[in-house]
């Protein structure tokens, strides 16, 4: 789905096409919460990770995070999230999510892509800038001071967050400078969700996530562009990798240089990546640190260039490190390099009502096995607003660096066994390539009653996870701990469709109902059954009411079910379940017009949860409440 | 903080009663904006009031017309509050609280040069720590908390002279473990 048609869906009418290139949104999760049936997993709700339809898992995301069409391959932990990649929403001209196993002309993505893609450098000078802050809930600074032995209570809040973006085209040179930061804070309650408080302490208490990011973007004519991107964070969260809960900080970068046309019928796209993490020491166990970098060279030769058919051939060759610092023995305990290659093919025609992609990629993994990856796609348009589309698609890829060499160890004590016991996730480096295999048969109708219907099935093979060796709730600080090590699953396999329609009843009011349906038998950490609920009503010339329903149904998590011989805690376990939870929205938008020097300001409140449903995403993590939010953005 | 939250959401349908009011509101009346000035007398209730004093504030209004009688208005105000003679006077310190806001007001006519108007607003409240009490860690503490300012004033407007306007305003704020509030009790000048 285009991300400019989600803005007239969110802000239909009350803003108009220039304040569109501004988002009224919090971050590109929160946006894609809304918009797709992507599911988005946090113990903390603001460092999310993507699971799709079955192809990953949590301790081992199979998706990808595609940025201006290449991958941004950088990201730690596998804390996958768009939210952690260097752009920003006002950036942005493009948000799509894809579901299937997915090739491009620069990766090959077993899980699916979520592709960020920026908008144009405008022709003149453009200031901008979106605005948000949010309500506090538990906040005790009065209470400090009159209350004695206060324990640490929950402190839930949007910080006050934006960005802001200058650009400029002067002749054949273009430019645009972007950076923001954003702020969000959610402790748990003591009694219900008692994950983060056990580890916070005076100076974190007041520490919030964070994120800083910025952009830097240089055109000379239509032929060459250089980006550079930075998103710096600090953040608390259970990172999919670790046995434990943790505070990390680091930043994930990118510099792109892309050349159309370097030599004859060649583009060239070059990108590093890098990123680096540190974590802190806690309750006694050590902190750990390292940086991981991709660097990559992307010469795609363009065979066919007609109009109905396209033909190339793109390659890559792509180093991959890890460092570590001396004496580290957390993360990574030692620096690993790696280089590999690909060789692809990608072909498209079209005539009349009929189009067809055909995409054959081999490579060489990071394990060093040579992978085979293909996909086809014909649509066939009977119907000038009718579509019909068949997609097929089987992606391998190779065990990540993490899933590999990764090691971290942690220990409790045991009252039972009266000793310190040691808890470790570690790699494995004989894992197997994971084989991603989908269909998606989809249909689609435009008019007023739009309609859009996804039958899909999946399997994968040798599918990359974290095996449970052991899972305790600590006698103290009653946190679940894990012992692990990553292997490959036998055959999984997965289906279901995804129905949506939407309603354009008048000029005044438009309805959309999104209804998932997974077939889950075999991993029912994915919902069975998600269904979302959009009503838009303009209420006047200016001003646009949006309220929303999301519901989601119950899922189960062994690697969080906790035997009650296990629990040194309370001794009653936990069965690994997540309730199902509903969850109701509101808006208002409302254009502000021009004031003063602001060509356009546009502002939102949003009330999130009004029934305040306490829910929770992962069976660990803090709850979601109510929240108030407002947004702001102006253009100059 | 259940029945934080059920206050809280009865008042949201408050606010959004106030929303739909701007339902028929086609423009915005930028260019008749009013701002005026305002001097007040604020009183913290509950456990802000236990332990901190009454206190001064200066601040200032902006009104910016929709449909008559309908007007959005906003808020910026800061009042200061020293710690009220408790037994733990000596280890509480000053507040400096920032009240930041906006929302919707209805005015109706009196008679000539007389009006009255009500107003609900969501108002962002800023608690800062300052003086030698102020806890190890918490030196540079601002946190804020919402909380809903239901307001009515009184506008006198002579020829000769700018707008003269009696506030009054009772704020739930969402603080903690247990909500405050405040009582506030000023006078304002227009600055027509």
């Amino acid at each position: 789905m285009k991300f400019r048609s989600i803005i007239f869906t969110v802000v239909i009418a009350a803003c108009s096409q220039a304040t569109a290139q501004t988002i009224l949104e919090q971050r590109v999760t929160d946006y894609l919460r809304q918009s797709s049936s992507a599911v988005f997993l946090s113990a903390t709700r603001y460092v999310p990770v993507m699971l799709g339809r079955g192809y990953g898992t949590w301790s081992s995301p199979s998706g990808g995070i595609v940025l201006d069409g290449m991958p941004y391959d950088a990201f730690l932990l596998n804390l996958f999230s768009p939210d952690y990649a260097p752009f920003e929403m006002i950036l942005a001209d493009s948000i799509e999510v894809s579901h299937r196993p997915s090739i491009t002309e620069t990766g090959s993505f077993p899980g699916g892509m979520i592709s960020l893609k920026r908008s144009e450098i405008p022709d003149s000078l453009v200031v901008a800038g979106r605005f948000y802050g949010g309500s506090e809930t538990g906040d005790v600074i009065l209470q400090e001071y009159t209350k004695d032995n206060l324990p640490f209570y929950n402190r839930n809040k949007i910080g006050f967050s934006g960005a802001a973006v200058v650009s400029d085209r002067i002749g054949r040179f273009a430019y645009r400078i972007m950076g923001g930061g954003f702020s969000y804070f959610s402790v748990g309650y003591a009694e219900r969700d008692r994950i983060l408080i056990p580890y916070i302490d005076l100076p974190t208490f007041s520490q919030p996530n964070r994120n800083y990011v910025g952009s830097l973007e240089f055109e000379f004519g239509k032929d060459l562009s250089i980006v550079a991107g930075i998103n710096a964070f600090e953040a608390w969260e259970q990172a999919p990798f670790l046995p434990t809960f943790a505070f990390f900080s680091g930043a994930l970068g990118t510099v792109r240089v892309s050349t159309r046309e370097i030599i004859s019928s060649v583009d060239l796209f070059v990108r590093s990546d890098a990123s680096s993490i540190t974590m802190r020491r806690q309750l006694g166990t050590e902190g750990g640190h390292y940086e991981s970098s991709v660097a990559s060279l992307n010469p795609v030769v363009r065979l066919v260039t007609a109009e109905n058919s396209k033909i190339s051939l793109p390659l890559e060759i792509t180093a991959h490190a890890v460092d570590v610092h001396d004496q580290n023995k957390q993360l990574f305990d030692r620096d690993i390099y790696r280089t590999t290659w690909s060789l692809g093919l990608n072909a498209e025609f079209e005539c009349s009502a009929l189009r067809g992609v055909a995409q054959a990629r081999y490579e060489k993994g990071l394990n060093g096995s040579l992978l085979r990856s293909g996909g086809a796609k014909i649509q066939v348009r009977p119907g000038g607003s009718e579509k019909l589309e068949l997609n097929l698609s089987t992606v391998e890829r190779a065990p990540s660096l993490l899933e590999m060499f990764g090691t971290f160890s942690t220990w409790r004590f045991r009252p039972a066994l009266a000793l310190n016991d040691t808890f470790r996730v570690k790699g494995t480096a004989s894992l197997k390539p994971t084989r991603s295999s989908g269909v998606e048969l989809r249909y689609e109708r435009k008019g007023s009653v739009e309609f859009d219907a996804i039958a899909f099935y999946s399997v994968t093979d040798n599918l990359i996870t974290r095996r449970p060796l052991s899972i305790i709730r600590s006698a103290f600080p009653g946190d679940l701990i894990f012992a692990g090590q990553y292997e490959n699953i036998p055959r999984r396999v997965f289906g279901g469709m995804e129905i949506t329609t939407r309603l354009n009843w008048s000029r005044q009011l438009n309805a959309e109902i999104r209804y998932t349906y997974t077939e889950n038998l075999k991993a029912q950490e994915i919902p069975r059954h998600q269904i979302m609920i959009r009503n838009t009503y303009r209420l006047a010339a200016h001003t646009t009411a949006l309220v929303s329903v999301r519901g989601t149904a119950k899922t189960v998590w062994p690697e969080f079910a906790v035997d009650p011989a296990q629990d040194d805690n309370a001794g009653i376990g936990s069965n690994g379940v997540v309730g199902e939870y509903w969850s109701v929205d509101c808006s208002f938008v409302q254009n502000l017009g021009s004031i003063l020097f602001a060509r356009e300001i546009c502002a939102r409140v949003e009330l999130q949860n009004i029934l305040n449903r306490s829910f929770r995403t992962i069976p660990i993590g803090v709850t979601s409440d109510f929240a108030v939010i407002g947004y702001l953005s102006v253009q100059l | 903080m259940t029945i934080i939250h059920s206050i809280r959401f009865q008042w949201l349908i408050g606010l959004l009663a106030g929303g739909m009011s701007i339902a028929s509101s086609q423009t915005l009346g930028w260019s008749e904006t009013k701002f005026s000035i305002t001097a007040q007398w604020i009183s913290p209730q509950k456990e802000f009031g236990t332990y901190w004093n009454n206190g001064p504030a200066l601040g200032g209004y902006a009104e910016i017309p929709l449909n008559h009688p309908v007007s959005i208005t906003a808020i910026g105000i800061v009042s200061w509050h020293s710690p009220a003679e408790t037994p733990r006077k000596g280890s509480i310190p000053q507040v400096l609280l920032f009240q930041l806001g906006g929302g919707f007001a209805l005015s109706q006519g009196l008679s000539d040069g007389l009006e009255t108007s009500i107003a609900v607003l969501l108002v962002n409240n800023a608690f800062i720590m300052t003086g030698p009490a102020v806890r190890p860690g918490f030196e540079n503490a601002l946190e804020s908390e919402f909380g809903v300012s239901f307001e009515w004033s009184l506008t006198m407007k002579p020829e000769s002279i700018p707008p003269i306007s009696l506030h009054a305003s009772y704020q739930p704020i969402f603080v903690g473990l247990d909500p405050v509030a405040i009582i506030s009790l000023g006078l304002a000048v227009g600055l027509d």
